[in-house]
């Protein structure tokens, strides 16, 4: 049976010995090396290469994905398995992102862990239950960016002013319209330019007839 | 030139210089001091203001410090040794049913005792906001909104993927977070949309609903603002602005910005 060479990072004092004692009774699993600062585990992982890295999501120096990243660089042969507190599935996407190949709970238990550790050792991505793949793709969709419209950003007077402005009026007109100072129009149309990100009167001119505020005569 | 008084000290001169070919007279002095006295009200509560404003701010920091402090704490050093616990207690082979009946039953309570400290530490400020940033602190706290309000939110968002300040993250992620409270108590309504963007300048974050509304000169002539008063300050202490349109009967829009470098610049400027 092929031996499976472990390093632990973890800062825990308790959890790293409760690891260590459950690993050892595993024969076919073998800790190589511990580290207790995310700013040790890159050189000792550089120094032995083990076959798993088992590293702590949240460490003290370096979390597990800047580990994780940096460590493909000095031992890209070494698998990373997070293990974490945290069950939520943006905690599993930011690791998986950086490369880890499995992601355990710390509440798991010790079968599990070690049923992990193989899995990921031969190659495939482990996610301890209740974690599943579709969980993980459910977030990282929400997290892609929507896009919105900007239009729906502005407040009301925003879009009064945007509408009063694009016809051509003056700040002064727009006030005595709106009845509210000059001052004030100017205060809207800044906020209003700069969440639309249009530079100046002929930007907000163009928006208008792009939106379908004004419309060109002829 | 005139002395500006303020509480026994002369806080500021006022100079003025004579255009016209002729000294000033008495009565011009008189509205000189006059002129002084109204500075000199304006300069003292533009000053208590700043210090005030100061002042909450330094309060809002040290509450969130000791917030982060004890659910770092709870999560990490009490759920660690938690965790150690369990682990202790997962005996390969128990040498007696009843001691493994035993081991079974502690396993459980370390369990629920982990679930406990987990959503105490995520009330008193989730450490994902931290470890993680705004976006994914908001859709997290979404989630668990919705799970618990049946309220549906539409969140649409863009320039998110990113970190800001730490004070900035905490400001947006608070005021959405106490919006949303608000929504659910006061709105009756089973949808809100929030959105959120940024660009290079500015993280704007808005939140709206068409629910129930109210008039908003009523509630802030009270003086019981309840959140809307702090959500405002959140706002402005980091030299961003907070607007609330409402009326009864036609929902809630509420739409901050926050400048990413320093302050709100004007377009065009």
């Amino acid at each position: 049976m092929k031996t499976i060479s472990v390093v632990l990072a973890e800062d825990h004092h308790v959890v790293r010995q409760g690891l260590r004692a459950l690993l050892a009774a595993e024969a076919d699993l073998e800790v190589v090396g511990e580290a207790a600062s995310g700013l040790d585990v890159g050189d000792l992982v550089e120094r032995v290469k083990p076959d798993v890295l088992v590293v702590d999501f949240v460490m003290p120096g370096l979390n597990a994905p800047d580990i994780i990243r940096r460590m493909a660089r000095v031992s890209p042969r070494t698998r990373a398995l997070v293990l974490s507190m945290h069950a939520n599935p943006a905690y599993v996407v930011e690791a998986i992102q950086s490369g880890a190949a499995g992601y355990v709970l710390k509440g798991s238990s010790a079968a599990e862990l070690v049923r992990a550790i193989r899995a990921v050792a031969e190659g495939s991505r482990h996610l301890s239950p209740p974690l599943s793949e579709e969980m993980v793709e459910a977030y990282a969709q929400r997290a892609v960016p929507t896009g919105l419209d900007l239009y729906r950003t502005l407040t009301q007077r925003e879009r009064e002013v945007l509408h009063l402005a694009a016809e051509g009026q003056t700040s002064a007109q727009i006030g005595a319209r709106l009845n509210i100072s000059p001052r004030t129009v100017e205060v809207h149309r800044a906020n209003l330019l700069r969440k639309l990100r249009l530079r100046g009167q002929s930007d907000l001119v163009r928006y208008a007839v792009g939106r379908g505020i004004l419309t060109v005569d002829g | 030139m005139v002395p500006i008084w303020i509480g026994g000290h002369i806080e500021g001169l006022l100079y003025v210089s004579n255009r016209a070919d002729r000294a000033f007279t008495d009565r011009d002095e008189g509205i000189l001091i006059r002129l002084a006295d109204h500075a000199a009200i304006a300069i003292q509560n533009a000053t208590l203001y700043s210090r005030l404003q100061g002042l909450s701010g330094r309060l809002m920091e040290v509450q969130e410090a000791e917030r982060r402090h004890l659910a770092r704490e709870l999560h990490d050093e009490i759920g660690q040794l938690l965790t150690g616990l369990r682990l202790t207690l997962d005996v390969p082979e128990p040498p007696s049913p009843a001691l493994a009946e035993r081991l079974g039953q502690a396993q459980a309570l370390v369990q629920e005792l982990l679930e406990r400290i987990r959503a105490l530490s995520l009330d008193l400020r989730p450490s994902i906001l931290d470890d993680l940033g705004v976006l994914p602190a908001l859709l997290d706290n979404m989630e668990r909104y919705m799970s618990q309000t049946k309220i549906r939110v539409h969140l649409e968002h863009s320039g998110l993927d990113r970190r800001f300040a730490p004070e900035t993250e905490t400001g947006v992620y608070r005021i959405v977070q106490e919006a949303l409270t608000n929504v659910a108590r006061h709105g009756h309504v089973d949808e809100v949309t929030v959105r959120l963007w940024a660009t290079d300048d500015v993280l704007g974050v808005q939140v709206e609903d068409h629910g129930a509304g109210f008039d908003p000169d009523a509630v802030l002539g009270t003086g019981r603002t309840g959140g809307l008063a702090g959500l405002r300050e959140r706002a402005a202490l980091l030299n961003g602005h907070l607007t609330v349109e409402t009326h009864p009967g036609r929902g809630v829009r509420l739409t901050a910005e926050i400048p990413l470098n320093g302050s709100l610049r004007r377009a065009g400027d």
